[in-house]
Parts: structure tokens; C-alpha cells; sequence
């Protein structure tokens, strides 16, 4: 039968990084304390395992047995009552080396609960470089457990580690630790002292290596330069995702707009091959061409969260944040909602209050997730046609920086409503500063790229051939493509459509393209490339083509043109405003445990962005704005 | 004031009520750091609870490097380690100044 041991530690103590090794895993590890939220299982490694047949299970930083938040309670539920196991077999307490008179007093309290248990004290390189030559033998001694070194680097210790974990003892009953820490932080600080006694000057030598990360913090948190270099910080990164891109979105345009040429030019003409070229090939052109940006906003925020300065920004951001009910421990779910809101909800385990947790989950899907990237990509590229690439990149981090706002706003007013429960906690351990390596960031940025494709991919597909088959059929044969995509099941839908969409200054193609934006909202763009069926010039690329299209559109009914500035400013405070993805739908009803929750955000955030788009347009065009 | 928030040095004697502050009622210049020891934590639970889990405790002796600008976050060390504390969770922690 299969041993279950959980490893548990101090947040950033180096329990993901210890689980990596150990099952040959790549979780991602992060620098900011509470950046597990869920527990993972995985079995030994093979060449480690032997004839051991052991499950372990990272869990979320905690600093003592009596959790105070949402994550601390699956560290715990991981221990008690792991699903169709009960009590875990043992318990790997992973201890910061540098930290061990804080760090001890969990092993003291998974003792007295009854767990089998050793020791694993990480930044054990560090320590043996400083000269750091603890008594490791006595600490063994003082807690009745093995106590093994571990480096993180290259992952010395291991196997002392799983002769260790194999060697425990059964498990006997366990019972919940008792509650007053007082006694036991006196036990663990006096055992920290011991240990550590041999070592001349430790608690001096121990203040030194953080003196880089004091010296850094001086001008990252100045009272006045640090909001300044926060703001400089975060604006780089949102407007570099324009710069930066541009190149090789450019190619990637190119290469797709050549595949669909010489598709469009092979063989015999048919529905096949018109599907291939104008349908499928022009769908995953359109969405494709935005990974480059949606590469370097993961890769942008790998870095901050591998260098340690997002638990600085939250702390930064804090007391503005605590103006609108928020709360600094509120800014990295935010801030990963820039690139996907599923994870960034599930973060906010690591808020305690319920309050602060309910209102940052409530704004997190207006932040600018990385599905709307390329809708704002096209809007404004359409808008800034011939001008200065710096002009668009301006207002996409203006629109970032507007979703704070927003998010800001609605978080405001939720603090008005909702009476105030427990205190609200910031209280937050800064970790030390650490050289990011690009590598890990560089890998780990290109599977979270592989997974938007993946999870965009099916979609898009799946889109793309019923909307080409719908925009085709019954007419097919029909010579003119405008009667043909008129008299189309798209079109007869899209009509339907109209009426709603028309306030917005929108026609039934891009009605058909919004609702599309449902199943994902970055489809509104492959969707306007079957609609508006580009690249039909073989002499333009694919997004060349669709912005041409895009300029010369007018509605049937009254000859206007769509795609005005007032329009397309429309459009983009729809996307900003509206909820369309049903993912974000799903992971806030089971993280708020609420139905009502989650169809009110989704009811309310689509009234208000269809109210907000038609009030401006129309407020727009009264004022003499095409 | 709420009873939780009550000033720490109601009880003490008068010499003692003047080296006696909360850590809220600190005065640090930027660039300089001061060194204080723990000397009670009180307060609201939910937060003297946290603040002892993570190594603040009667006793213990810490440095403070300020605060953020516009009553932000106070950053404390405590050996190696740094923390943000607001100002709710540094008005738990009565402190005496050390040379």
C-alpha cells in the first residue's frame, strides 16, 4: 500500500523546490510567500524511489499548526484528512536554515500532534558558504527526528531524505496541536540557540546575508522613490508587451499569410480547400499572431515574481489598496489576472479575510487577462494605423492602468456595501532578493505560452469550423461573396443580433463576433478574419488584409461605417468591462462557494460593459467623434 | 478608541510610560534603522496570533526601518528575516527603544 507523506513548512521555505526534486516535477517556485495555494501529489522519482512505494504532497506555507487562511486550511486538511487516506503516514517539516529559530516551532507542534516526522533544513549551501556550521547533530537530538541538509541548487541530500522518510515510524493517532504558541516558540527559539551555539557571532553572521536585500530595499521602498520606481516598473512591462513584440508578430503574420496563399493557390478549387485557407488557417493566423505579446507578459511577470519584488509591490500598493477594501496580499492575484483570472482567483486563498478574498475575487475578471490582449491588439493597431508604434503601446498600458482603476472602483464601492468581518492582515515576510534565472523564467514562460495555445487551440478550431461552415452555407456556390455571407446561416443569425449590438455602432458580423468571444474571448478576432473573409488580396498579409476589410466595413442597413473611432472605443470598453469567459465563471462559483456570486458578477459585468460602450459611443457621436 | 486598540502604556507606571510606544508611534528617519525590543503584544487575536507565529514575541528584539510613504507598511527586520506590518498590526506591539 502507498505511504503518504506531506511536506509542510514556513511560506518560501523551499518545500515546492524540495518537492521538484523529489518527484521530478516542475511546479513552478516562486519568491513571494503564498505562492502555493492547492496541494499537489506526486509519487518518488524512479531513481529514487528504490522498492519505496511513497506519495508526497507539497502543500501551502504555513507558519504554525491553527491556520488563519483559506491555504493555511489545505495545509491542514492535507495532514488531518487527506481524501481516501485519513492522517498522512508522516511529515517532512522543511525549515529555512536561515530562519531556524522562527522556523522550529512547527516541528515542535507536528511532534506533539503525534506525526512521525524528520527534518529537512533548506539553504544548506548558503549556510556551508557562510561558514554557518550548525549543530545539526543536537537538533536531531532536541527533537527526537532525523534532520537532514538539504541544497536546493543541486539537490544534495536527497537520498539521506528518502532513507529518512522510508525509516518512519507507523503513525499513531494524531491529535490537533494546542494553542498557545507562547511556550512552544520559547522551546523552539531556545533549541535555535543551542543548535547554534558553536557558531561565533551566528546571529551577526545570519543579519549579513541579508544586507544586499536591505540595501536594495532602501531604494525599492523609499518613502518616495519606491511608489515612483513601482509605477516605472510596472509601466515598463505592460507597454514593452507592444514594443517588443511587434517583430516577430510580424513574422508570424507573414508565415501564416504565405501558408494561406499557397494553400489558396494549390490543387483544385473546392470547399476544402477554401475552408483550409480562408477558415482554419486564417482563424489560428489571427490569434497566433499575439504570442509574441502574450510571451513577454509571462515572461515580464516570471521575473518580478522570481527576483522577490512582488511581495515589495504589495506591499507598495497596500495602502492604497486598503482604501478600497483591498489589501497589499490583494495585488498578486490582480496582477496574475493580467494573465489568466482562473489561477489569480484561486491565489486569493492567501487573503485571510473573507471580506478581502470576496471583493479581490470580485474585481479579479476586470483585470486585463491575457485573452483580451489580442481584441486590444487589433482595436488599437486598427486605430493607430500609420502612426507611431509608441502611441499604441501608450494607450494599451493606459488601458492596463485603466483596469486598475476600474477594478479599484468597483472594489471601492463593494467596501461600502459589505460589513466588515475579521481584521484585515497584511503582515507580510519579504523575502530576500534573489538573481531571477532566466532559464527557469525563460522555461517556464514557454509552457504557460504552450498552455494558452492549448486550451485556446481546441477552441478556436472548434469555432473556426462552424463559423466558416455557417458564413458559407446554404449559398456556397453564390459569386458574390457580400450576398453570399449576407444570405449565410451566420448572417441570418447575426441579423437577429443586430438590433442589440447596433447601439454599439456594431453590425451583425461583429455581433456574431462577440457572442463567439464567449467561448473565449480571443476568437473575436478569428472570427472577424472568417466574417470579414480575408485575405482574399494575395498581396496583403492576413492582418493587413482584416484591417483593410476592417476600414472600408459598412452596415447593410444604413450604409454607416462600423469601425469609427467612437466604435472602436466602444468596443474596447466592452472587452475591458465584460465577463465572456466561462472558465472565470466556473472557478468563481467554486472558489466563492456561491452560485448567486458567480452569475451576478457575470450578469452585472455584461450589463455595465454593454451600458458603458453604448453611453460612449453615442455620447461620442454627439459630440462630432465618428 | 476601541478597548482591543487602547493605549499599551495605560497600565504602566509614569517613568516607564515614556520609553514605552507601539511600534506605530515610532520615529524612524529614512536611511537609519532602530532597534527595539517586543515588550507585550495586544490586541486583537486574530492578529497577535499571526504576528506571534511568525517570530514576534514578547522578548524579542527587533529593527525598524520605517515606513512607507502616506502611513503605508512598516518594515521591521528581525534577524535575517523582513517584514510589512500595517499600521493595525504594528499598534499590537508595545516596544521599548534600544541603544
Amino acid at each position: 500500500m502507498k505511504k503518504h507523506f506531506a511536506l509542510i513548512g514556513a511560506p518560501n521555505s523551499g518545500k515546492t523546490t524540495l518537492y521538484n526534486w523529489l518527484t521530478g516535477s516542475k511546479f513552478k517556485t516562486v519568491n513571494y510567500p503564498g505562492a502555493t495555494v492547492e496541494y499537489a501529489r506526486g509519487v518518488l522519482a524512479p531513481h529514487l524511489a528504490g522498492d519505496a512505494d511513497l506519495v508526497l504532497i507539497d502543500t501551502p506555507g504555513i507558519y504554525s499548526l491553527l491556520p488563519k487562511s483559506l491555504d493555511e486550511e489545505v495545509t491542514l486538511k492535507a495532514l488531518f484528512q487527506l481524501p481516501d487516506v485519513g492522517p498522512v503516514n508522516g511529515v517532512v517539516v522543511v525549515v529555512d536554515g536561515t530562519q531556524l529559530d522562527r522556523h522550529l516551532h512547527l516541528a515542535l507542534q507536528v511532534k506533539e500532534a503525534g506525526f512521525p516526522f524528520l527534518v529537512v533544513v533548506t539553504m544548506a549551501d548558503l549556510l556551508r558558504r557562510e561558514g554557518l556550521e550548525f549543530d545539526f547533530d543536537a537538533l536531531s537530538a532536541e527533537l527526537g527526528a532525523k534532520v537532514i541538509p538539504f541544497e536546493g541548487l543541486l539537490g544534495g541530500g536527497l537520498q539521506a531524505l528518502v532513507q529518512g522518510i522510508t525509516a518512519l515510524p507507523s503513525a499513531g493517532s494524531v491529535r490537533p496541536p494546542t494553542k498557545d504558541l507562547t511556550e512552544i516558540h520559547a522551546r523552539a527559539a531556545a533549541i535555535a540557540r543551542r543548535v547554534s551555539s558553536r557558531v561565533e557571532n551566528a546571529g551577526v553572521r545570519l543579519r549579513r546575508l541579508s544586507e544586499a536585500t536591505r540595501s536594495l530595499d532602501r531604494w525599492l521602498l523609499h518613502p518616495v522613490l519606491g511608489p515612483f520606481l513601482f509605477f516605472a516598473i510596472m509601466t515598463t512591462l505592460f507597454a514593452s508587451i507592444f514594443w517588443f513584440a511587434q517583430p516577430f508578430a510580424d513574422g508570424i503574420d507573414g508565415g501564416f499569410s504565405f501558408l494561406a496563399n499557397k494553400v489558396a493557390g494549390e490543387g483544385e478549387p473546392g470547399v476544402l480547400r477554401d475552408f483550409l485557407a480562408h477558415g482554419l488557417i486564417a482563424s489560428f493566423g489571427a490569434i497566433f499572431v499575439f504570442i509574441p505579446q502574450i510571451f513577454i507578459l509571462f515572461f515580464g511577470i516570471g521575473l518580478l515574481e522570481s527576483t522577490g519584488y512582488l511581495a515589495r509591490a504589495a506591499t507598495l500598493i497596500d495602502r492604497p489598496f486598503s482604501k478600497v477594501g483591498l489589501t497589499g496580499r490583494s495585488f498578486v492575484p490582480i496582477l496574475s489576472g493580467f494573465s489568466c483570472a482562473v489561477p489569480a482567483i484561486i491565489a486569493t486563498r492567501n487573503i485571510s479575510s473573507a471580506r478581502d478574498r470576496w471583493i479581490t475575487n470580485f474585481v479579479i475578471p476586470l483585470m486585463t487577462c491575457s485573452a483580451r490582449l489580442p481584441v486590444y491588439a487589433l482595436l488599437l493597431t486598427f486605430l493607430f494605423q500609420g502612426e507611431a508604434p509608441w502611441k499604441a503601446g501608450f494607450v494599451l498600458a493606459l488601458l492596463y492602468f485603466g483596469a486598475l482603476v476600474l477594478g479599484g472602483f468597483a472594489a471601492g464601492v463593494l467596501n461600502r456595501i459589505i460589513p466588515k468581518d475579521a481584521a484585515s492582515i497584511l503582515l507580510m515576510e519579504l523575502p530576500l532578493y534573489r538573481q531571477p534565472r532566466f532559464r527557469v523564467v525563460l522555461h517556464q514562460s514557454l509552457v504557460r505560452t504552450k498552455g494558452y495555445i492549448f486550451r485556446a487551440g481546441p477552441v478556436i478550431l472548434v469555432i473556426a469550423v462552424g463559423l466558416w461552415f455557417a458564413s458559407n452555407f446554404p449559398n456556397y456556390e453564390m459569386a458574390d461573396a457580400s450576398q453570399k455571407l449576407e444570405t449565410s446561416y451566420a448572417g441570418r443569425a447575426g441579423h437577429w443580433l443586430e438590433p442589440i449590438v447596433a447601439p454599439m455602432g456594431a453590425d451583425w458580423r461583429v455581433g456574431v463576433g462577440l457572442l463567439s468571444a464567449f467561448a473565449a474571448r480571443e476568437v473575436f478576432v478569428s472570427t472577424l478574419a472568417v466574417t470579414f473573409n480575408i485575405a482574399s488580396d494575395d498581396d496583403d498579409t492576413q492582418r493587413e488584409s482584416l484591417l483593410k476589410q476592417m476600414e472600408t466595413a459598412t452596415r447593410a442597413s444604413d450604409g454607416a461605417k462600423i469601425f469609427t473611432t467612437a466604435n472602436v472605443t466602444g468596443l474596447i470598453l466592452f472587452f475591458m468591462i465584460a465577463l465572456q469567459c466561462m472558465s472565470t465563471f466556473a472557478v468563481a462559483q467554486r472558489e466563492s462557494g456561491s452560485w448567486r456570486f458567480a452569475v451576478a458578477q457575470l450578469v452585472l459585468f455584461n450589463v455595465f460593459a454593454y451600458g458603458i460602450a453604448v453611453a460612449v459611443v453615442q455620447s461620442l457621436h454627439v459630440f462630432g467623434v465618428a | 478608541m476601541p478597548e482591543a486598540l487602547a493605549s499599551p502604556r495605560q497600565n504602566l507606571s509614569w517613568p516607564l510610560q515614556l520609553s514605552v510606544m507601539t511600534l506605530n508611534e515610532l520615529k524612524v528617519r529614512h536611511g537609519q534603522t532602530v532597534k527595539v525590543q517586543i515588550l507585550a503584544l495586544q490586541g486583537d487575536p486574530s492578529l497577535t496570533d499571526r504576528l506571534r507565529e511568525m517570530g514576534f514575541f514578547e522578548g524579542t528584539q527587533m529593527e525598524v526601518a520605517g515606513r512607507l510613504s502616506f502611513g503605508g507598511p512598516w518594515i521591521v527586520h528581525l534577524g535575517a528575516a523582513s517584514f510589512a506590518l500595517r499600521s493595525e498590526e504594528a499598534h499590537c506591539a508595545s516596544v521599548k527603544v534600544l541603544p
